[in-house]
């Protein structure tokens, strides 16, 4: 990763130093504040490909979530470098996945990473106990290289490539692990179980937003498609403003 | 047995089947019995909705507490407004500047007040996550602290770039510069500080309506 082309601490005029708990798209606001762009690339200056993709795999891992509703319970969930594992009970000591697999309808395997994922919502499988339904909204469905082919705006991005897709995935892993949503809050240095993916509330949309990253001691966010084009959009909704939850 | 004895226990079988004793036997159970066993559960009863009408109080004060920490949270947008103008190329005059120091100090005493209000309501919330709240709180009010501080640091020095007894202006011109990125990137740990504090809340607000609901 290249320190010209990702950041310089002598041009920042319009590069915000994010320390953000993940940035959140859409969250109504309570107004005040610059408004300027959230991105993680200099103004002005040529974005790689290599930079893109670098951010794009930092944005996979470094995944956040807010307020999980869990059924049964009053109590949500919140945490960063969210991730999938297989769990038994409490331990998430198992391998982190990044992205959600399954079959589609017409029964073709498919995986979307987290990195393209704006937001899910997990369903009861009625057919299969240790399955569950999930309808991915991915968002953005382009590639790194594509993205900076066509150099789309923030609408173009919403217009055309924003999807719905829905996954039958397997909850039961091997030796009788469950899938679980799990998050890494630091300073923790390992996963802990947010919740496993059935006892999510069913019909109930779990929001992925983005984390941040350190480069040259500088915190910047990890939405990995804020390029030019799609920032100097004025819909583009990453911006410096005095946020309120939802 | 002889006859004898056999005649006395069949007299004793006969006076609790007798009308007398039976009547004995109900008044016991009906005057007695069936009141304490009453008593017992009517105290049950009492305790269990005593119990819930405190957890229902403190629930609702939780509530309360969260509403006016967002109140809290509005200052730094009305703070940001108010500088607005030295912020951006409009021409500010010495008369904006008294003016601003005025009502910048009337928003730093709500503020306060504010900041008062919500600490009164920390004690609604449940002792074994309070600690932990308080600090995470004082931590926001740091962010907050130091983001004040910024704001008024950009008036001054927008202040001196108007002065036009001031002759070099670069490094007022610096410094507004990283003033300005100061300030955005202070409302950025200020958000995330926000959501720390209000995400601690609602877990316990949504522990404590778990526990309320365990009453019915």
């Amino acid at each position: 990763m290249r320190a010209r082309v990702i950041c310089s601490l002598a041009a920042t005029s319009l590069l915000l130093l994010s320390i953000e708990f993940g940035a959140h798209a859409g969250r109504p606001d309570i107004g005040g504040g610059s408004n300027r762009v959230q991105t993680p690339y200099k103004y002005g200056s040529a974005v790689t490909l290599k930079d893109v993709t670098t951010v794009k795999s930092i944005a996979s891992k470094s995944r956040t979530i807010t307020d999980v509703v869990k059924a049964g319970t009053h109590i949500t969930e919140t945490g960063e470098n969210v991730a999938l594992m297989y769990v038994r009970g409490d331990a998430a000591t198992g391998t982190p996945l990044y992205q959600i697999a399954g079959t589609t309808d017409s029964g073709a395997k498919q995986s979307i990473d987290f990195s393209e994922i704006e937001s899910f919502v997990v369903s009861k499988d009625e057919s299969n106990a240790s399955s569950v339904l999930i309808d991915v909204q991915q968002f953005p469905a382009i590639s790194a290289a594509e993205l900076l082919e066509k150099k789309p705006t923030y609408t173009d991005l919403t217009q055309f490539y924003s999807r719905k897709i829905r996954l039958k995935i397997n909850t039961a892993g091997p030796r009788g692990t469950v899938l679980a949503l799990v998050v890494k809050n630091p300073p923790a240095k390992g996963y802990k179980v947010a919740a496993p993916v059935s006892d999510l509330a069913g019909n109930s949309q779990v929001k992925l937003g983005y984390g941040v990253f350190s480069f040259q001691s500088l915190p910047l966010p990890a939405i990995w498609w804020a390029t030019e084009s799609v920032t100097s959009d004025s819909k583009y909704p990453y911006r410096v403003k005095v946020r309120a939850r939802r | 047995m002889s006859s004898s004895e056999a005649e006395q226990a069949s007299s004793k079988s006969r006076w609790y089947e007798s009308k007398i004793g039976l009547l004995l036997i109900g008044s016991v159970l009906s005057g007695i019995l069936v009141p304490l066993f009453q008593y017992t559960q009517e105290t049950i009863k009492w305790k269990r909705q005593n119990r819930y009408e405190n957890v229902k109080y403190q629930l609702g004060m939780m509530r309360d507490g969260m509403k006016e920490f967002v109140m809290i949270h509005a200052f730094n947008a009305e703070a940001y407004e108010r500088i607005r103008p030295f912020a951006e190329n409009t021409t500010v005059n010495s008369k904006d500047f008294e003016t601003y120091a005025s009502q910048h100090l009337d928003m730093q005493n709500r503020r306060f007040q504010q900041n008062a209000r919500f600490a009164a309501f920390l004690i609604y919330f449940p002792e074994n996550g309070r600690g932990n709240l308080r600090e995470t709180y004082n931590d926001y009010l740091g962010a907050v602290q130091d983001y004040m501080g910024n704001l008024e640091k950009l008036v001054q020095v927008r202040s001196g770039l108007v002065d036009s007894k001031i002759a070099d202006k670069s490094g007022l011109q610096r410094e507004f510069q990283q003033l300005q990125d100061k300030i955005d990137s202070g409302l950025v740990l200020i958000n995330q500080k926000y959501e720390e504090v209000l995400q601690m809340m609602k877990q316990q607000i949504g522990g404590k309506e778990d526990e309320s609901e365990s009453y019915m």
